[in-house]
């Protein structure tokens, strides 16, 4: 009897104990289905915020201030003589406020939009889409307003080196943008060869609405020396040409023949009477030197040459005879009932030369040279008007850099060509000396982010 | 009163130009985070020798690095990947020099999986799809009946641009891919992880199942190894990289002659790297 009261009571023990594990295992069972519920949940949560960033981070918001401090030794145009002059002498002035939004979507898609703001006004300067459909960086498509494919203009403002571009190409490309379509490509043709083409076309009226059926056709092409990638020198050549033009309803055009302005036929345009061409070419170089022990030297340049349209000196009307006289020209009839001026076009040549020398990485000194002919059929005393002289500009300056703060200090001496100033002065009009005092000084504070 | 303002300017850029000459023996390392660990003992062994100079070596990844160098905020720049043309251009724009590449190290990128994982080799078309997305699940690859889970790199690594250019061709990774901060840290998640799967350095490939790679598939698969690197047989292999603005002079010199030589290249084998000579 006892024995099986004993066993009967065993056997309840193991049986609640069983039951108890039994419910134990139950409830771990639970609580690790709660705890992975609850980690998977927050797996999902996490690859939720990581595509919510990776889509924030596929904006990227850049942009720079430039500041300027600036002197002027002339504060009047001395009528056309002086090239650098402001009333105001001394003034503080805000050069470029830009802000930039990329969205870039892997590697097949990329926009940008990038508005100036300055005291005076808010403009519109990029703003494009970028197509890479074989989502490599070798070929792609750019639609919208972009710059114009030209060496200096493509270096962003807050990259060069000189407090603002050179006069020939701020006449070839004004405003730098243009509307337009372009196909670019990059290829790497062999080890650290690649060339790079690029063809717009566009309404070369800069980034505004268009006025006209004609647009700019503009190439460029820049290849480097292969001297290898190990050498101290690298050489990077290029080319690049502008074709388009302005129209007009006249049958003629005004052009310098022999020193003098006149009527000519309009038959650069294939007889066509109704635009006038603009037209130039370029060749550039910049080449690279590894050498001194202080820094990268660059010395760079290019050579523009070409033609320019402009409205001309003829009043509108059905029947106008032009500036016979003083200007020589002769007779422009424009056709009855045309409301437009004869265009008066302009073959010009400019360059500009670079020298740069890196000292360490927070200081750079540059000298730069820069020549614009406006007319370049006119020499001497031919010369009688500012839209015709030549001028060249000496720039002088350093820059220091510090994180993203670059001070700049540059310094301007303008200088009217030789014979332009001698046939000023045969007709009295510099007696004291040969050089106007227009100088300029600028001082630069830019913040890039 | 503006003759001496102007004067004083030019006054300055001279005294600073004469201050750009003088050398100093700070060297700052930025870049690979692949390479962080390398670049330390480098710079730790250097100046036990050199007490006078002083190294900073930061991580961020070769992208951050290549930036800052290009920025002026870094001397050395340690990366994972060679610098493509835009930023070459970018240097020489800025300084006038095309950089200077110096080959450090070997190095192969290793797959990592999760010890329990029965998978053995994979082949550089699986782990495309693998890494793309296409492929989900570990039994498509001769694995379990489990999902795969993708661990890799942001893409300011190196390692993370080169895994696309050279495994998948370019394409984009997996949405499901949980980015990490570091191939340690890639390393730890799989390792806990056991349908994960990841990349990254193998120099990092410590308690963790390192899968064969096969440059095609049913080829012969190779782990990483100085033979399989040396003679080219591991199918995703590369250089680990410095880069410098100017031909190095001084101290800057001194330092990378001393990482090329015995001394610097036995760092490399030691933090599970490959010398390059």
């Amino acid at each position: 009897m006892y024995r099986t009261i004993c066993l009967l009571l065993a056997a309840m023990a193991v049986s609640l104990q069983v039951g108890y594990a039994q419910e134990q295992d139950t409830t771990k069972t639970e609580g690790g289905d709660e705890l992975g519920e609850a980690v998977s949940g927050l797996g999902d949560r996490v690859t939720l915020i990581e595509n919510d960033v990776d889509v924030l981070k596929s904006i990227k918001i850049s942009g720079y201030v430039q500041a300027d401090w600036q002197h002027n030794d002339q504060t009047s145009d001395l009528g056309g003589r002086a090239l650098y002059y402001d009333s105001r002498k001394d003034f503080f002035q805000i050069r470029r406020g830009r802000i930039k939004v990329q969205a870039k979507y892997g590697l097949l898609m990329n926009a940008v939009v990038q508005p100036d703001i300055t005291e005076s006004s808010v403009s519109l300067r990029e703003a494009y889409a970028e197509i890479t459909p074989f989502k490599t960086e070798d070929l792609g498509f750019t639609f919208g307003s972009f710059n114009r494919p030209n060496y200096e203009v493509e270096r962003s403002s807050s990259d060069l080196e000189s407090i603002d571009r050179s006069q020939v190409v701020k006449t070839f490309y004004p405003t730098e943008y243009d509307l337009g379509v372009m196909v670019w490509s990059h290829p790497e043709l062999f080890e650290n060869f690649n060339p790079k083409f690029q063809l717009a076309l566009q309404n070369g009226n800069g980034p505004v609405a268009e006025t006209d059926a004609l647009k700019d056709l503009i190439g460029r092409v820049t290849f480097p020396i292969p001297l290898g990638a190990e050498s101290p020198v690298q050489i990077d050549l290029g080319a690049s040409f502008d074709y388009g033009g302005i129209p007009q309803k006249g049958d003629s055009v005004l052009k310098t023949v022999d020193g003098v302005t006149k009527a000519v036929a309009n038959d650069e345009t294939g007889g066509m009477a109704g635009w006038g061409n603009r037209k130039n070419f370029n060749v550039e170089s910049q080449i690279f030197l590894d050498l001194l022990p202080i820094g990268g030297t660059i010395i760079k340049g290019e050579f523009l040459t070409g033609s320019r349209p402009a409205a001309g000196t003829a009043a509108t009307g059905a029947s106008v005879a032009v500036g016979k006289g003083s200007q020589g020209q002769d007779s422009v009839i424009v056709k009855a009932g045309s409301a437009a001026k004869p265009l008066q076009i302009r073959n010009q040549m400019g360059y500009y030369a670079y020298l740069i020398q890196n000292v360490s990485n927070w200081l750079q000194v540059v000298a730069k040279y820069d020549y614009y002919d406006r007319n370049t059929d006119m020499s001497g005393d031919q010369v009688k008007s500012f839209s015709d002289a030549a001028t060249g500009v000496l720039g002088l300056g350093a820059h220091f850099f510090c994180a993203n703060m670059r001070f700049s200090l540059w310094y301007e001496i303008p200088t009217y060509a030789k014979d332009e100033v001698a046939a000023r002065n045969s007709k009295g009009d510099i007696t004291s000396t040969d050089d106007v005092k227009d100088n300029r000084t600028t001082i630069r504070v830019q913040y890039k982010f | 009163m503006y003759k001496k303002l102007v004067l004083t300017c030019f006054a300055l850029v001279v005294a600073a130009t004469a201050f750009g000459f003088m050398p100093l023996d700070i060297l700052t390392a930025k870049g690979s985070d692949t390479m962080v660990i390398l670049a330390q003992r480098w710079a730790e062994a250097f100046q036990s020798k050199h007490p006078g100079v002083s190294i900073r070596v930061t991580g961020g990844g070769s992208g951050t690095g290549i930036s800052a160098l290009i920025n002026g905020t870094t001397d050395i720049c340690n990366a994972s990947r060679p610098m493509t043309p835009a930023e070459k251009d970018k240097l020489k724009q800025r300084f006038g020099t095309p950089g200077v590449e110096v080959r450090t190290a070997k190095d192969g990128i290793t797959i990592y999986a999760n010890p329990s994982n029965p998978v053995k080799k994979l082949s550089i078309p699986q782990l495309k799809k693998i890494f793309t997305g296409e492929y989900n699940n570990w039994s498509q690859v001769g694995g379990k009946n489990a999902p795969i889970i993708l661990y890799g790199r942001e893409n300011s690594s190196g390692t993370y641009q080169f895994f696309k250019e050279h495994v998948l061709n370019n394409e984009d990774y997996a949405s499901s891919t949980q980015t990490l901060p570091g191939t340690a840290a890639v390393v730890n998640a799989v390792i806990k992880d056991p349908n994960g799967i990841g990349y990254g350095g193998f120099g990092y490939a410590k308690g963790i199942h390192v899968v064969e790679v096969s440059a095609t598939e049913g080829g012969q698969g190779y782990v990483p190894s100085e033979q399989t690197i040396s003679n080219g047989t591991y199918p995703i292999s590369r250089f680990l990289y410095i880069y410098l603005r100017n031909r190095p002079a001084g101290v800057l010199k001194d330092y990378i002659d001393w990482i090329l030589s015995a001394e610097g290249q036995a760092i490399v084998k030691q933090v599970g790297f490959f010398p390059i000579r």
